[in-house]
This record gives structure tokens, sequence and C-alpha cells, in this order.
């Protein structure tokens, strides 16, 4: 965690305050508490040797990059992509014809540009390099990647030279300086290797000793054009940097957006310094501008040396520091874009390695450069609660782990493989910087067969060892299931079955009539739940259930559970009735026609956060469920439910909108008693579990933003239909071996599990004996 | 009589005597003068002539189309801070089998801006017959 002191040095940038002053909404706000990550080198395949400098014509090793950990942000993908780079300096690498002249800029000329009019020396459209010191300042910002020699720290930006010293170095005229500038503005980020050689105390003083048009100049690209400016310290080991570089600590129109950089000596180079990671000694120190200061590497740098060939240097400056800056705001930059560049530079600065060495601010302001910090994530990250502004004060936030969605099995296939290889954006509460992460990240996928486990199964054979007490008084029935001290379920029917109260246990006068069947029909885990209502999603724990039966020809059905997140209402009609004597011999038929509530779930698919659903989501099903003795032994049944659930929107949610999901599941069976031996039984069951046969919804999900804050959403349309259908072949046997044993067997064959074609079959085989003493 | 005769013989003879060890300017064939960041040119003689093993490797570095003028001498003026340091040649004065080879150190005027890499100034020349002069760099 970082100091107090540095926090307030942070929040005393004016414009990071307005900046950051609308974090709110439901949010955590905005820069109160943040961690700067370790300057860990990661993105080891990136560490080339082209990384190190030690290219075939290089052929020296430094290790400017690594110490600033810019492999780790290459790792992230930040590679300056897109980014203009002015360098404000001796010119680049071009003949006096305008012919690109080194080859370690040529594999994407387009991105090495000489702007019409860019030689202020001359007053022509060539700002060849007469020097070397431009082009050596562009290499490292720019040099190409993939070529055996060394390559930039920012080696994907776009790259624009503007010269302004000639072949001695010697300067232009302060007019035409400012006119570089203020031409420089069309880029993002202005690399100044170069200042007087002079100290400044006043705004005053320090337009004098810049000049006052080339002072005019920065609040130009600073104040008005909001970009950003990079000022090497200077190279006389004095305690402040010089005169351009220090301004920003006198003029509001520069801070935020100016950033002074001085050198530190690399760790691992061919040349002559120290080697030891400190202040290179002839930098000028951050002094009195530290809070707008950053240190680099500068000392024993490695760059392409001239405008003739390929040839390498080693060298030392502050000049070499600014550029490993400004390339380093181009990786921040591209990385995020929704943040503006105010709150690059604040970021920049804010996730600089400052333990230490590095602590003494006096000399490193900020402290080291630490891009793997930089294009991390600094504070909790978050989702924006559906709004379009990032710094709206109206808008609302989720923290990042309260988003989620359980998806129901009926459906998952499908989402899943709608959601694969999307995006979305997650923002920082530290300055809303833009993530990205997979939509599917925030979806956990609903399984049958992920219950169809050896523990399962054994518990659908294992006899039931709930002791069960029933009593019997003038107003009805009452049974009690008891495990151990636990009440798994009981229930209450009325005398005359007018009324019937269930906890767990189902009050649904079909179900409970081929409860003697319940072994083989009723007790799975695996989504064959056969002849039960597929819409009231029992098994909370604490489900409650409520008929009211008119006689054996009507009745109704209420469920709830123990959240309320559920109410249903069936309807039941029992056209058909074994103990109705005309009908004897046709069985027992029951159509269902029933709704359900639930709340901030549908289809028993939970949500919250950013995926939440409304109060009221709703499902309008049907269902059919028939049961008929053929002969003394055997016994069909059958069972097929239809449902269309609409998707209640919640405010704010990324479920945008739906189209009704019509669902379905079907059962039919045979069992047969007395199977070859008394005592013996066996079924045979077809069974799908409940899937989506139709429907879509639609997700809309951040997926971009930019840097005047303002977020871009996409749609993102979910065909809830699986793929393929899943059919469970099921064979149950049970044997009585003496009143104390029991034997029982299952085979059961899941196709297409989880109704997805790409899931391979699977074939159980339990077998359970159990011997009570 | 024979006194004057004996004081104007020897005025006469010591003129003769300074006329004969009298320095002759050198014009150099060819001259470049700049400076260079790279570190190649550190070195604890202010000169390299074309006989030392590493001469065109860095005539090189300085420029890659230095190789071909015939460039015999390479001067340098050592480790300045900062770009705006640059070497003027005086003059090259020739007095025995010496080659008196006089610099100006140029540094920028006060509050002059500058690029902020180290830098070495230094000239090249093309000098005829250099080999057989010794030489002194001032």
């Amino acid at each position: 965690m970082k100091s107090i002191s540095k926090i307030l040095a942070i929040l005393s940038l004016p414009l990071l305050l307005s900046a950051c002053g609308g974090g709110g909404g439901g949010g955590s706000g905005g820069a109160a508490s943040y961690t700067v990550t370790a300057c860990s080198d990661t993105g080891t395949s990136f560490q080339t040797d082209e990384y190190n400098t030690i290219g075939s014509n290089s052929g020296q090793t430094s290790n400017q990059l690594s110490l600033v950990c810019a492999s780790s942000a290459y790792a992230r993908g930040a590679t300056g992509d897109g980014i203009k780079i002015a360098v404000v300096d001796t010119g680049g690498p071009w003949d006096a014809s305008g012919s690109l002249s080194n080859n370690e800029f040529n594999s994407t000329a387009s991105d090495i540009v000489k702007p019409s009019n860019s030689d202020y020396v001359n007053s022509d459209s060539v700002p060849n390099d007469d020097n070397g010191h431009g082009s050596g300042v562009g290499c490292l910002i720019r040099c190409d990647k993939g070529d055996g020699d060394m390559h930039g720290i920012a080696y994907n930006s776009i790259v624009s030279w503007y010269k302004i010293f000639n072949a001695s170095g010697v300067i232009a005229s302060d007019s035409n300086v400012a006119s570089a500038l203020n031409a420089a503005d069309s880029n993002d980020i202005i690399n100044n290797s170069w200042g007087s050689n002079s100290d400044c105390t006043s705004i005053s003083t320090c337009t004098s000793v810049v000049g006052a048009n080339t002072y005019a100049a920065m609040k130009t690209a600073t104040d008005t054009n909001g970009k950003i400016l990079v000022w090497a310290a200077g190279n006389s080991g004095g305690a402040h940097p010089y005169a351009e570089a220090k301004s920003v600590l006198y003029d509001t129109a520069l801070q935020g957006l100016s950033v002074a950089v001085v050198a530190i000596n690399a760790t691992n180079a061919d040349g002559s310094g120290a080697k030891d990671g400190k202040i290179w000694s002839s930098s000028n120190r951050c002094g009195d501008a530290a809070a707008y200061c950053i240190a680099a590497p500068g000392a024993d740098i490695t760059f392409v040396g001239n405008e003739n060939g390929q040839t390498f240097y080693v060298g030392s400056g502050t000049s070499y520091a600014a550029p490993l800056v400004s390339g380093g705001l181009a990786l921040i930059k591209q990385e995020f874009s929704s943040l503006t560049n105010t709150q690059v530079v604040t970021r920049l600065l804010t996730t600089a390695l400052d333990t230490g060495e590095y602590s003494q601010t006096a000399i490193y302001g900020h402290g080291l450069m630490n891009l793997n910090a930089a294009t991390a994530a600094v504070a909790d990250l978050r989702l924006l609660g559906g709004g379009t502004l990032l710094d709206d004060p109206n808008a609302s936030y989720y923290d990042l782990a309260n988003n989620t969605f359980s998806s129901s099995a009926a459906f998952s296939n499908a989402l899943s493989s709608a959601l694969a290889g999307h995006t979305m954006e997650i923002y920082d509460s530290f300055d809303g910087a833009n993530f990205k992460t997979n939509v599917s990240s925030f979806f956990t996928s609903g399984s049958y067969t992920s219950q169809n486990t050896i523990e399962n199964h054994m518990a659908r054979l294992q006899p039931k060892t709930m002791e069960k007490v029933k009593t019997k008084n003038l107003y009805g029935n009452f049974t009690v299931e008891t495990d151990g001290n636990y009440i798994e379920s009981s229930m209450f029917q009325s005398a005359g079955d007018f009324l019937a109260l269930g906890f767990n246990q189902s009050t649904n006068s079909f179900e409970n009539a081929v409860d003697p069947l319940s072994g083989f029909f009723n007790d799975s885990n695996f989504g064959n739940n056969y002849l039960v209502n597929p819409y009231f999603h029992a098994g909370s724990g604490q489900d409650y259930f409520m008929s009211f039966n008119s006689n054996s020809s009507f009745g109704i059905d209420t469920f709830t559970n123990a959240n309320g997140n559920d109410l249903g209402l069936a309807f039941n009609l029992n056209p058909l009735s074994s103990t109705s004597g005309d009908t004897k011999n046709a069985g027992d038929l029951q159509i269902v026609l029933g709704t359900n509530y639930e709340q901030n779930k549908f289809l028993n698919s939970s949500s919250t956060g950013a995926f939440a659903t409304g109060d009221m989501s709703n499902t309008n099903f049907t269902g059919v469920k028939y049961k008929k003795n053929l002969g003394d032994d055997f016994t069909f049944v059958g069972s097929g439910f239809a449902g269309y659930t609409y998707i209640d929107k919640a405010s704010n949610s990324y479920i945008d909108k739906s189209t009704p999901l019509l669902t379905s599941t079907f059962t039919l069976g045979l069992a047969k008693a007395n199977f070859i031996k008394k005592d013996q039984r066996i079924g045979f069951f077809i069974n799908q579990p409940q899937r989506v046969e139709d429907g879509s919804l639609n997700l809309r999900v951040p997926t971009s933003s930019d840097s005047d804050r303002t977020v871009t959403y996409s749609n993102l349309n979910v065909d809830l239909e699986p793929d393929a259908r899943q059919i469970n072949f099921d064979i149950i046997f049970q044997k009585t071996v003496t009143e104390t044993s029991n034997l029982s067997a299952n085979l059961t064959h899941v196709q297409n599990g989880d109704h997805s074609n790409s899931s391979k079959n699977q074939n159980f085989i339990s077998l359970f004996y159990k011997k009570t003493f | 009589m024979l006194n004057k005769f004996v004081i104007i013989s020897s005025l006469f003879l010591f003129s003769c005597s300074s006329y004969l060890i009298q320095a002759e300017e050198i014009i150099p064939e060819e001259l470049y003068c700049g400076n260079t960041s790279g570190q190649f040119l550190k070195s604890d003689k202010n000169y390299i002539t074309a006989d030392s093993k590493n001469f065109k490797d860095k005539l090189a570095k300085i420029d890659s189309n230095f190789i071909n003028k015939g460039y015999n001498l390479i001067v340098i003026s050592g480790l300045k801070p900062t770009g705006g340091f640059s070497l003027k040649l005086k003059n090259i004065n020739k007095k025995k089998d010496i080659l008196h080879i006089n610099f100006i150190d140029i540094k920028p005027a006060d509050n002059s801006k500058v690029t902020m890499a180290t830098t070495y100034p230094y000239c090249v020349l093309r000098i005829e017959n250099l080999e057989k002069f010794k030489i002194s760099i001032k």
C-alpha cells in the first residue's frame, strides 16, 4: 500500500480531482485506496534477444526494458499500438532526400511519420536527422520488433519527428520551436529530450528561460489540447529539473499532463556506468518537482545511433529516460482507452516502484516506472451498472464478485456456446481503467450429468433410512419423516383429503398416489424426476406445499419456499381416476395448468448484480401425467410438461431483453412387480430432462470505452435452445432378499448429456446390497 | 670595427636559423566536425589515427559513409554532458616531424537549449602524409 503522503500528492493534482470526482453511484468511489503490483517482469515469451537489445547489429546487452517490466505489459497486449508519439528533436531516420535511411524503422513505414513542414531548421518537410540524437530517441520508443535487433518500448506506436536542432545541436528560434510544439499537438504524447541548461523559480522566470513562444506552446499543448508533455530533467546532476520540466511546478495549466523524467543506471549493460539501478550521477534530480517526476533507465542505454545504416550505440542521458517514459505512457493509453490523458499520467506516476532506493522522492519523484503495475488493476474491479458515462455521479457500479449467473441445465449448453469468445469491459475503481474479461466468466453452467456420480446412484438405490411416523386423528393424517434429529419432510392431509400441507413433500394428489413407486420414479438427483411438476423448483430444503382438493376430479396446488423466491399455483384436473368405478380400467390421468413466479431468477437460474433478473419472472405451464396398471403386475407411467417463461428485466441489468422461453420435459416408464420371482421389481424408463425448445435473450454488455469516459455497449444475442436433446435410459431392479436385506441394481445410459451433442454418452451400472443386523 | 662585424654577422646567422625552424601551416584535405552520443568514442587518447586497429570501426560508427573518404585521423574532445558542444579546428602547424593540431572547444551558451544526452564532440580529418608525423593535439 502506498504512503499517505503519496496519495495526497496524487490527489493534489487539480485535474485528477476533477476526473475522479464522479466515481460514484453505488460503487466504491474514487481513489481512496489502492495497491500497486510489484515490478515483476513476467511476460517471458516477450523477453527475446531483441527485448534485451542483444541483436545481430546491436551486439550488446542492456536491460532498459526489463527494468521497467515492459514484458508484463506486452503480455497484456499493451504495445502502444495506434498511439501517436511526437519526437521533437534533431530529426528522424531519413536522409536529406526523404528516403528512410535506417533499417531499424522500416518494418511498418506507415508508423514512421515525417509530417509536412516538420523541419523547423531548414523549413522543409523532411526532418532528416543529421545529428543522430533524434533517431536514437525515436528508436527507444519504436525501433522495429522482429528484425533481430533491439526493439523500442512501444514498438507498435506511431512516431512522428519534428526537427528543431541542426547537426551541431543548435536549436531553432523560439517561435519555430513553438511552431514545432504546436504541430506536434496532433499526437497524443510529445517527447522532449532537450531543455534549457537553467533552473527557474516562478512562472515568469520559467517563461523567460524557456522562451515566451515556447512556453505558450507548452501550455497550449496541455491546457488547450490535453496532450502529454514528457521532458528530460537535465544532465547537470542538479537538485531540480531544468526549466521546461520544472515549469509544471508553478503553472497549473501544465499540471497533470507534464512529466519530468530523471535517469537511472541500467543494471545489466555493456556500458561503463555504475550498473546499480540508482540515479545516474549526471542526472538532475526530481527535487521540487517530485510530484510530477518519475525515473527511468537512462544511463548505459542501447539505441540506434545515426541515420546511416544500423549502427547501435550505448549512451547516457535523461534524453534516453524520457522516451522510455513516453513509450510507457503509450502502453498505458493503448491498454486503457477509457482513460483521459490526465488519468494516463496519474496511473503512470501512481504505479511507479517507490520502495527502497526509489522511495527517495527528492531524487526519484514517484519512483521507477513500473509497467507491470501500470497495466494491471490498481484497485478493486467493478462493473458499470448500465450507464454510459463512467464519471456520471448517478452511475451505479457492482463489485466484481457480486455478479453471477447460475444457469439451468435446460439451456446452459446453449448459453456456454453463445458466450464463448465474447469479452466485455470491467473497470478499475481507482480511475475507471477498462479491462477486458470473458463474459462467460460470470456464468456458472448447471448440469444434469454432473449429478451422475457414484454417490448419487448409490443414494438412489439405498433404501430410505428415515424414520416415518404416522398419526391419525379426527382431523386427518399427519406424517413426519425424520433423519436423526431433523425433520426431513412432513405432510398433513385433512379428513376427506380436502386440504394437504406439505413440508419438503409435494401435496399433489397424483404424485402421492404413485408414492409406492417413488423408489423408481421420484427419487432422483440427476434430472429425471419423472412425474414431478418440473416448474415447482423444489429442493431448497425448505419447500412448502399446500393443496386444496374439491373432489377427486379437481384440485389446486400451491408452492413456495423459505426465501419466498418462488410462488407457484397449479390447477389439477383429474378426468380419469382408477378409484372411480366407471373409469377404473382407464387409469389415472391428471392435467395440470399452472403458473410460477420466481424472484431474481427464471427456470431456477439465479443471478445477481449486472446479470440480475427482475422480481417477477413468470412461467405458465401445462402438463399431463398418466398412470395405468396393466394387469396385476405391470404399471405404465407417462408425463409431459411444457411451459412458457417470461423473463422479468431488472433495471440496469445486462440482460436487456428476451423472448419467451418454451421448455419441455417428458417421461415414459413401465414397471413390473413380481419380476421372475415374487418380491422382485424391475422398471424401464425413458426421460428427457427439462430443455429449452425455443427462445433467446439479449445481453447488452459494455465492450468499449473512450477517453471522453463514454462507454459503448454491444448486443450479444443468445439463442438458448441447446444443440441436442438429452435422453436418459434407465433400468432399475429391486429385490427384497429377506425382511432385513435388500438388493438393488441400476443401469443408466445418458445420451447427449446436458443437451449437448459434444457430450460423450454416459453409462452407469450400480449394485447395492444392504443387510440390517 | 671587428666587433661591429661580429655582431652583424651573429644577427644575420640567428635570423637565418630562426627562419629555418618556423612552423608550416597545414590545411587538411578533408575535415568534418560533429558530435555523437555513442560511448564508442570514449578513449584515453584524444585522437585516433588510421593505423589504429579499431579506427575503421569507430569511423563507421560516426558515419558509415566516411569509410571511403580517406579520413585518417579522428580527434576527440571527451565526454560532454549534453549536446551543443563542438570542436573547431584552429590550425595545424608542421614543425619538423610533428604536426601541432589545435582545436577550440566550443561550449553551448548559457541558458541555451540542448539535447540531454552525453556527447563526444569530434572532428575527422584527412591530412596528407599523416603517417610520417608525430601528432600533438591541443
